[in-house]
């Protein structure tokens, strides 16, 4: 008798616990998720949240607007919308650069990414020219010491030789050129946004901690300017401020590597590290990679494929590494050289 | 009479203080205009100063006064070093505006000071850079040769000198060509180029051999415009160089020159620099030189690709009708670079006439991919036999390049063809032929 009352209570404590657990996330619904999903009725940085809004990031609302959620310094969430659309001038320079060419691809000079997503290799060996200007030209600006001191390529490489190694990464991936574009528009929209609607000197993003892509964190390092810098092809992307963001491995992640690449000493792995989680790019380079699949060469200012689509959780790390199999290491830094590239029986192969 | 006199001393007396008064009004409605246009002034940012120019020089000398307080007077013990250099900056170029007598003698001051902030007898240099006075050149002398200070008013006095031309600081500016510091060397070589002397060309001449890219880029315009007689030879000898920069800058010098310069040019294709041949033939095809082509068709067997690729690149853009024979003859050259540029020139320039040679191109075992696709960009019907026939080839290339430019012939007698092509064993020919198919309307 005793132990059935026992039971009973037990259960009525079981019961009611069960109870508050569901009603728990109806409880801490923030505003973003109570009210219709649209830009009108979610409030923007610099409006900030206690708690994090129970949404993905990104997110797409019901009118389209693209949104990630970020953790600032002050330890509140703030929604921030990064639309990669078709959009209204941005001013920079006489209004000569816009956000109106954003989604734009380079189906002239190369008809099958516009309509892919990806080069064909055979259209990149017959390229002697890209938006007017001769492969030599556009190669010889972009090394360093030419139009950029730090170079969009290093001495070895050429502009073919470097579409057609990134190519061929993103194509490994199982990825499109403008799927990796995407994310680093959104962080390239995050600086912009933050920055135009706070107080921040310049271009700084200083209220940002990190904010989350596909349930990872991102910490986004600085977005600053550095001087102007004009393109190496003729078209009209030029570009001001640089963008660095990283995400930390979790520990499974590094012993999955330590397993893998036993060779490495420690710091070969730390920069192993490094290179697969951090990348330090110009604002040029999401335009780049939308409208010609160019991620730069060997440089400072690189947007490694592979590090894009592990940053953003577009691919896992056991994904990246079965598509290189034991290679990544190389994949990552290996210089996109007309002899490491070329396909043979012609071209510029010598 | 006594009260006439009262009367008119009365007169006299109340004229006076009615003078006074004025005086007393007008003097302090300039003072506070003065401190109301410093007070305005020292709220502007660098980019606005410009908007406080007339008012400083409507004012003159009394304005003078009031910065040489803010100058002199000032307890600066706590502030900061950059508030101290926009202090200083803001007056200097305030007095540079007055440009009386009086700021002058105060700008030459400021640049001498060397307790001041080096930016801001920098600022007072930039200041007599505008006037120009005489008067400022031995001080200025002094100051570039002030090995005891540090580089910023000592560039500035080499700017300053060069702008007022004067003779007697070239020694000076061409002694400055040896500083450690490239600010310095930079100033020396505008100082030299502007007073444009034979003995400052001489020194000029010096710079050309600097260690620094970018100083021997600032040199070359100068040499150009003060010696026009040899200004395309200076403009060639920097397409020798290593320094992108100086390169890009004589390229456009020589654009511009455009026509005139084209038979130097044509004469630099055979040149032993290959980079020099390749910025020729750059050159040669943006002014689009005719008479160019014969020499470019040989560019296209140059040793180095950067050499071919803008040789066909030029070709293509000056579209002369003369160069399709010797294109078609150069698919049969040993060379497979010169069959490929052939081809491609031949493709880009949609030469009807290069047809059927390009048919025959197909079985080229390393151009016949190029051919193909150059087929393609001229999109005759002819080739669509021969196209479909290479889907089958056994080379790679080949396959890839039949889809690419079946996809370009607008017919729909290759569909059975594509459609066999999307179980070839290569992915890329699987995705053209796809491509193509869509294109007709077949998914």
């Amino acid at each position: 008798m005793r132990s059935c009352a026992v039971n009973g209570l037990t259960l009525a404590i079981v019961l009611l616990l069960a109870l508050s657990v569901a009603a728990l996330p109806s409880w801490q619904q923030t505003r973003a998720e109570q009210e219709p999903q649209t830009k009108e009725f979610l409030k923007f940085f610099p409006h900030t949240y206690d708690q994090c809004p129970e949404l993905p990031s990104p997110f797409t609302a019901e009118d389209g607007t693209e949104i990630i959620i970020a953790h600032t310094k002050d330890n509140t969430f703030t929604l921030i919308p990064v639309t990669v659309e078709k959009g209204e001038a941005l001013g920079y320079r006489e209004g000569e650069w816009d956000k109106i060419r954003i989604l734009e691809v380079d189906a002239e000079d190369f008809p099958t990414l516009a309509r892919t997503g990806l080069h064909s290799e055979i259209e990149l060996d017959y390229t002697r020219r890209i938006t007017g200007r001769s492969v030599a030209e556009i190669t010889d600006s972009g090394r360093p010491g030419g139009s950029s001191g730090e170079g969009f390529m290093s001495q070895k490489e050429d502009i073919i030789s470097v579409l057609k190694g990134d190519n061929r990464l993103v194509k490994k991936l199982g990825l499109t050129h403008p799927q990796l574009a995407i994310p680093l528009f959104h962080v390239w929209n995050i600086a912009r946004w933050v920055s135009y609607n706070s107080r921040s000197v310049g271009r700084s993003i200083d209220s940002i901690d990190y904010f989350f892509y596909n349930k990872r964190k991102i910490r986004l390092i600085t977005a600053g300017g550095r001087g102007w810098q004009y393109s190496i092809f003729n078209d009209e992307i030029q570009g001001m401020y640089h963008l660095e963001f990283c995400r930390e491995l979790d520990e499974r992640e590094k012993a999955f590597l330590q397993g893998r690449y036993q060779d490495l000493n420690n710091e070969q792995m730390a920069d192993f590290q490094k290179m697969l989680s951090h990348i330090h790019t110009g604002e040029m380079v999401p335009f780049y990679i939308m409208r010609y699949g160019f991620y730069e060469g060997h440089t400072g200012y690189r947007a490694d494929p592979l590090a894009i689509s592990f940053i953003f959780g577009l691919r896992s790390l056991e994904e990246i590494e079965k598509a290189f199999e034991g290679n990544l290491n190389k994949a990552l830094t290996e210089h996109f050289t007309r002899e490491n590239i070329s396909s043979g029986e012609g071209g510029y192969e010598e | 009479m006594k009260n006439r006199i009262r009367i008119v001393a009365a007169i006299i007396l109340l004229v006076m203080a009615c003078f006074n008064g004025f005086a007393q009004e007008s003097r302090s409605s300039e003072e506070d205009k003065i401190d109301h246009l410093i007070k305005k002034f020292w709220g502007l940012s660098y980019g606005e100063w410009g908007s406080a120019s007339e008012a400083f020089r409507e004012l003159g000398d009394p304005v003078i006064e009031p910065l040489i307080r803010m100058l002199r007077d000032e307890d600066t013990s706590e502030w900061s070093p950059y508030r101290i250099e926009w202090h200083q900056r803001r007056i200097a170029w305030a007095l540079g505006q007055v440009r009386t007598e009086r700021a002058i003698d105060l700008l030459i001051e400021m640049i001498q000071d060397r307790t001041l902030h080096d930016y801001g007898r920098n600022e007072a240099a930039m200041a007599l850079r505008r006037i120009k006075p005489e008067k400022a050149v031995e001080p200025l002398i002094a100051v570039l040769n002030d090995k005891q200070s540090n580089p910023p008013p000592r560039f500035g006095a080499a700017y300053a000198l060069g702008d007022i031309r004067s003779e007697k600081a070239v020694p000076f500016l061409v002694k400055a060509l040896d500083e450690e510091n490239v600010q310095i060397r930079m100033g020396a070589v505008y100082g030299l180029g502007h007073i444009g002397s034979d003995e400052a060309v001489a020194g000029l001449m010096k710079a050309l051999k600097d260690k620094d890219g970018y100083i021997r880029r600032l040199t070359y315009p100068h040499l150009a415009r003060l010696r026009p007689e040899k200004r395309i030879e200076f403009l060639v000898m920097a397409l020798r160089e290593d320094d992108w920069g100086a390169r890009e800058d004589s390229v456009k010098a020589l654009l511009k020159i455009g026509e005139p310069i084209s038979e130097r040019l044509i004469s630099l294709l055979k040149d032993d620099d290959n980079v020099v041949r390749w910025e020729a033939v750059r050159i040669l095809g943006k002014i689009q030189v005719e008479r160019a082509v014969e020499a470019l068709l040989e560019s296209l067997k140059d040793e180095d690709w950067m050499v071919r690729n803008e040789a066909a690149v030029a070709l293509v853009r000056i579209d002369s009708g003369k160069v399709v024979e010797p294109l078609i003859r150069m698919l049969d050259h040993q060379d497979f670079h010169v069959r490929n540029e052939a081809a491609w020139i031949l493709g880009e320039m949609r030469a009807e006439k290069a047809v059927a040679p390009l048919i025959r191109a197909l079985s080229d075992p390393q151009s016949g991919w190029l051919a193909a696709m150059a087929l393609g960009k001229i999109q005759s019907e002819k080739a669509l036999k021969p196209l479909i026939r290479l889907l089958k080839d056994k080379n790679l290339k080949k396959r890839r390049a039949a889809a690419w430019a079946l996809e370009k012939i607008p017919s729909e007698k290759p569909v059975k063809p594509l459609m066999a092509a999307l179980k070839d064993r290569d992915e890329e020919v699987r995705i053209l032929a796809a491509l193509a198919l869509e294109k007709l309307g077949i998914r």
